[in-house]
């Protein structure tokens, strides 16, 4: 690990980062007046002992650089991709893609009058008087079951679709994790498990368990409420100082490489692991569980609140699953068109639904599928509320061509980007009141459990304008 | 290669192959851009056809290659239904774009045949007869279309008469006797079939030289109709004996019927699974596979009801699946030295 306590190098660094990620090249442009770095070299290397003592030129000049940039292509890697060069190289990627498939279009035949040679080879019926009937045929995958008659069924299976290494277009997170349960012989190598991303770590718990048991069929495994997850070293050492994780936590917040899953005396307490609702069956447990365990939460006004925490479908641990309701769009034209909203904890999906008697005729009611990231996504109101019918407002950001990548270097050194151009583009949607305020509900739980600057842009954006909005009415002070 | 293939395919833009004994996952498929609208294995086992938005996409079974290596193209919506020829002279498929095609795929073949069969309404599903000769399709508008493919001739069944309802699902049994549909309301129709003529092969052999006779399909008339389920059918399929029928429906459930006189003889459902897209059944009928919006599919034992195996690894809800059996050699069975091949879409 390195320490960045040297202000020379540091400045530096950040000088050289931004220049190099700058593909505009203003900031090469602004910042060539001023090298401060340089310019404490020249104050005889104060801040920086040692660096005097050395003759060579070349050596200050290396040291002037940051070490991670290099201004060679060859190295592309290791340089920061700019956006166009990234999207050449994927559209580079399709283009290969495309070449290996072959494409066959739809073709009428060249002759209206087909040859009758050729309908009585490709069509002639099969004569099936003599065909036997298939009875008592043997199959052979009944075969293989009956050889494995008492298969054991992993305890485990709701897991594994969490499993990133069956998964093909979907991010996900690689975990190197010890376990402790294991013969201490067998405990030396951790086990590396791949999980998608936007789950739980009682959902990677439960992966690692479904591995461990097909990997280890010798081990006797718990119940999943025995387990925990501990962060270790890299040569497998628990570090029993920290906590375990919080079952209910999204893994992607923590960002640990090495993990040890240990097995426990007692089961953790019950009603943590109530996550995987789609799991678990009807709702009426549930209802008991939220009253039982979260009577701190109890406002005052008693009765109410209660069924506040009941009647919220969209507790903050089951807002990221999936969901699809049936809503109605508002066009410009005040013209409506049925969709198919998806909502899950990643993106937000909006798919037309085909109506046959009306939907064709209006060319103008035909609303592309398209889909979100729920990055893109800054908020989501109910803005009207009618007698049966509410309205509610999706505004996402379409200025969101910053790659990931370059989020990231922005994010790790500090600088918010705020003179981006934002595009807030939105949709209306109009549904009963109760679906409405539902669908608000979970999209705002799934908001509020990511920080995305976007969101936080907007907000300050818009309480901006609400300031403006009310030193107007109320006059000049 | 495991000569038992099972593959399914859904809502999340995934193929995947699974060793149906164990459950294991052996791999991944892309289908980009749109869901999985049918699954069906070519009858050499080569490759793994999936209909889908515009497109028919075929991938290969042998390679490691997550993507597809054929891309049938030039259809306006959505692909509903693909199968194929047995011996794998045809490509039939069907569409909303309210036809039902035959892509021909003989290789190297100067005198390429395609044929559309245009109805009113959507095609919602499409059967091969047995016969190899006629295709029976169903749409929207809760037609039946038996259509012959040499003479073009086709003749219509309304079964539910002028209400709103569409065909969902068709299969023939292997025996070619009875023709079974369910639609929207959850009704089950049952045709006994029959052949235009007895000497039928007489005739078409006979056709090669004298234009055709007037043209006749396939005779089908209505013998059972029931209220299979409670809400929206969505799959039926008789199993390769005969002697039982399966449906699915929305109501989460997959029945099996028993063909005799149609009554019920298991529900297979469990709390966690929803709706039920496709089904096929083992080559000796003992077992069920089932394909479900709870993102899993299922191996029933028919004579317990209970599940066997279950294959979970989508995201999201399965809607198609397609499995190979193969026969397994035994004495007593002589038809499996040639290892008789069904694949259900």
């Amino acid at each position: 690990m390195a320490l960045y306590d040297n202000q020379h190098w540091l400045l530096s660094h950040i000088r050289n980062s931004f220049i190099s990620s700058d593909d505009t090249g203003m900031c090469e442009v602004v910042m060539m007046s001023e090298n401060i770095p340089q310019q404490m070299v020249q104050r005889k290397y104060g801040i920086y002992p040692g660096l005097g003592e050395s003759d060579e030129e070349d050596d200050l000049d290396m040291l002037s650089q940051s070490i991670d940039i290099h201004s060679d292509l060859q190295y592309g890697l290791l340089r920061h991709r700019s956006n166009t060069a990234s999207k050449l190289e994927k559209m580079e990627q399709a283009r290969k893609k495309a070449a290996q498939i072959r494409i066959v279009k739809w073709r009428r035949n060249q002759t209206n009058i087909l040859d009758d040679t050729v309908l009585n080879e490709l069509f002639k019926k099969k004569d099936l008087s003599s065909m036997e009937p298939c009875q008592n045929q043997c199959s052979l995958l009944t075969h293989q079951l009956q050889k494995f008659p008492h298969f054991p069924k992993n305890p485990y299976q709701m897991y594994a679709k969490y499993d990133g290494n069956a998964q093909v277009g979907l991010s996900t997170r690689k975990y190197k994790i010890f376990l402790h349960m294991l013969p201490p012989e067998q405990r030396n190598y951790p086990m590396e498990v791949v999980i998608v991303v936007g789950t739980r770590v009682l959902d990677l718990i439960g992966l690692t368990l479904w591995k461990c048991f097909i990997q280890y069929p010798n081990i006797e495994l718990k119940d999943i409420v025995f387990y925990s997850l501990y962060i270790a070293e890299d040569d497998g050492e628990v570090d029993c100082d920290l906590p375990s994780f919080e079952v209910s936590e999204f893994i992607a917040k923590f960002g640990f490489g090495y993990l040890a899953l240990i097995e426990k005396e007692i089961p953790l307490n019950k009603n943590k692991i109530k996550v995987n609702s789609d799991m678990q069956p009807p709702l009426k447990p549930k209802i008991e569980h939220i009253d039982q365990s979260e009577p701190t939460k109890k406002l005052p006004d008693g009765n109410d609140s209660d069924k506040v925490l009941i009647h919220n479908p969209w507790h903050n641990l089951e807002a990221p699953l999936y969901q699809s309701y049936r809503v109605y769009m508002l066009n410009k034209f005040r013209t409506k068109s049925e969709i198919l909203l998806g909502v899950s904890g990643e993106k937000i999906e909006i798919d037309p639904v085909i109506n046959n008697k009306t939907g064709s005729r209006y060319i103008w009611n035909k609303q592309k599928a398209v889909t979100y990231d729920i990055d893109t996504i800054v908020a989501c109101d109910l803005t009207q509320n009618k007698s049966n019918k509410a309205t509610f407002r999706l505004v996402y950001d379409q200025s969101s061509e910053l790659s990931n990548v370059d989020s990231c270097v922005y994010g790790s050194l500090g600088i918010t980007n705020n003179t981006t151009n934002h595009n807030y583009k939105h949709y209306d949607f109009e549904v009963e009141y109760h679906v409405a305020d539902e669908i608000v509900q979970k999209i705002n739980h799934i908001l509020d459990l990511r920080s995305n600057p976007k969101r936080k842009d907007y907000r300050a954006i818009r309480e901006k304008k609400s300031h403006r909005r009310k030193s107007f009415t109320f006059g000049p002070r | 290669m495991d000569s038992v293939i099972l593959a399914t395919g859904g809502y999340d833009h995934t193929i995947k192959l699974w060793q149906a004994a164990s459950g294991t996952c052996t791999r991944t498929m892309q289908h980009a851009d749109c869901q999985v609208n049918a699954l069906r294995i070519t009858p050499d086992r080569q490759l793994l056809a999936s209909a889908g938005y515009q497109h028919i996409r075929m991938y290969d079974f042998v390679s490691n290659n997550p993507n597809p290596v054929i891309n049938y193209e030039g259809v306006s919506k959505n692909v509903v239904e693909v199968g194929f020829h047995e011996e794998g002279k045809w490509m039939f498929t069907g569409g909303e774009d309210c036809s039902a095609r035959i892509w021909d795929l003989r290789s190297r073949s100067n005198f390429q045949c395609q044929r559309i069969f245009q109805v009113s309404a959507p095609v919602t599903c499409v059967c091969l007869h047995p016969n190899q000769g006629e295709l029976i399709v169903g749409d929207q508008s809760g037609v039946v279309h038996i259509w012959d493919l040499r003479t073009d001739h086709n003749e219509q069944l309304i079964p539910a008469g002028n209400n709103d309802s569409s065909i969902q699902s068709l299969d023939i049994d292997c025996q070619s006797q009875r023709l079974a549909a369910v639609n929207s309301l959850g009704t089950c129709y049952i045709w006994q079939l029959s052949n235009p003529s007895s000497g039928s092969l007489e005739v078409i052999s006979a056709e090669t030289t004298s234009p055709p006779s007037p043209p006749r399909v396939t005779k089908a008339t209505p013998t059972h109709k029931m209220a299979a389920h409670g809400r929206y059918a969505l799959h039926c399929v008789f199993s390769p004996d005969c002697k039982l029928l399966a449906t699915t429906s929305a109501d989460q459930t997959a029945r099996i019927w028993d063909t005799t006189d149609f009554t019920l003889v298991r529900e297979l459902g469990t709390s966690n699974q929803r709706w039920v897209w496709d089904a096929a059944f083992t080559l000796d009928s003992k077992y069920l596979l089932t394909a479900s919006s709870d993102g899993a599919a299922r191996l029933w034992n028919i004579d317990t009801g209970e599940v066997e195996r279950e294959y979970s690894g989508h995201q999201k809800a399965i809607t198609s699946l397609a499995f190979c059996d193969a026969g397994v050699a035994t004495s007593s069975s002589p038809t499996s030295t040639t290892a008789p091949v069904t694949a259900t879409e």
